[in-house]
């Protein structure tokens, strides 16, 4: 069964989405949603759980019958920011099965994407030092600073109990950074978690810790 | 036990040596009267090696989402998530 598919009928499950009342496919990769409240949503969707490039988005755009209003990929895959850009350019929305919900609610789709990263996204915006954001990975933002501050690398990373494999996790998929955003404010990283952080020369921050960090050099 | 945690259990001991790590389920998938849209699993393990051949294993398992936390021993002491998350081992 394709992702497609296997998304088809997930969608039709209606203990587990009580906001659908019917998903049939459209042509090869996309999914027409009705919802409860009478929007039609169409999702694209790209069948890989590891990075996504640029060109699988415009494949997906291209490809479909009518134009996606949210692309998603499998659990676990990482978005490059090339391809959150295309997406957004193009006036769509982009994520997982959990963000096609959002659609039902705005035609803003640009405006979508997971709701940890959104918090971030505006946070960081309205930030006085804050200049602007360059979108690396789905996870990571360059934030460049105004007064002459250097720029700052984040990679978020949403657990409870941040544990060192976790980071270390991070940085073999995303690459050195300058420093952790805890996004779950509940619990604490472990002492590895610290310890393999600092093997690259950064730290971890709660949200608070950040905005603070970010007034610094 | 849900059949995505039995297939999850079968292959984990499909396919590490015996004892090299613990699994186990916790969240809205070990509740029997939920729909979950997804699986949490909690692996404990000592060799730094497993947790990204376990994370390709799980790929090979479908289209559910499957969440992976990787503690140390050490660290599930230090944060006793066991017990505060009601971890089943499976």
């Amino acid at each position: 069964m394709s992702y497609r598919d296997w998304m088809v009928a997930d969608l039709n499950d209606h203990t587990k989405h009580l906001e659908v009342e019917k998903a049939t496919a459209l042509g090869e990769v996309s999914i027409k949603v009705q919802a409860k409240n009478d929007k039609t949503v169409i999702v694209g969707t790209i069948d890989n759980g590891g990075k996504i490039t640029v060109g699988e988005v415009i494949a997906v755009y291209n490809s479909n019958p009518q134009k996606p209003n949210i692309v998603v990929a499998r659990s676990g895959a990482v978005w490059t920011g090339a391809a959150i850009e295309y997406a957004r350019g193009q006036d769509m929305g982009w994520g997982a099965m959990g963000e096609i919900s959002y659609a039902f609610d705005t035609n803003d789709y640009p405006s979508i994407q997971k709701k940890e990263y959104k918090f971030v996204e505006e946070g960081l915006l309205k930030h006085s030092n804050v200049l602007r954001l360059e979108r690396l990975y789905d996870r990571v933002f360059r934030i460049h600073r105004k007064s002459g501050l250097t720029t700052f690398t984040i990679t978020l990373i949403n657990s409870y109990e941040t544990s060192g494999e976790e980071v270390r996790h991070a940085i073999a998929t995303y690459g050195n950074f300058d420093g952790i955003l805890k996004t779950n404010p509940n619990g604490n990283p472990t002492g590895k978690a610290y310890g393999a952080a600092a093997e690259i020369n950064a730290d971890i921050y709660k949200w608070g810790e950040l905005l603070g960090r970010l007034n610094k050099r | 036990m849900r059949s995505e945690i039995i297939a999850i259990a079968d292959l984990l001991r499909k396919e590490l040596p015996l004892g090299q790590i613990k699994a186990y389920s916790f969240g809205s998938a070990t509740r029997e009267d939920e729909n979950p849209n997804d699986v949490d699993i909690l692996i404990t393990y000592n060799d730094t090696s497993l947790p990204e051949k376990i994370r390709a294993l799980m790929k090979s398992l479908g289209y559910l989402p499957i969440h992976l936390i990787f503690l140390t021993p050490e660290e599930e002491i230090e944060t006793n998530f066991i017990a505060a998350q009601n971890c089943v081992l499976i």
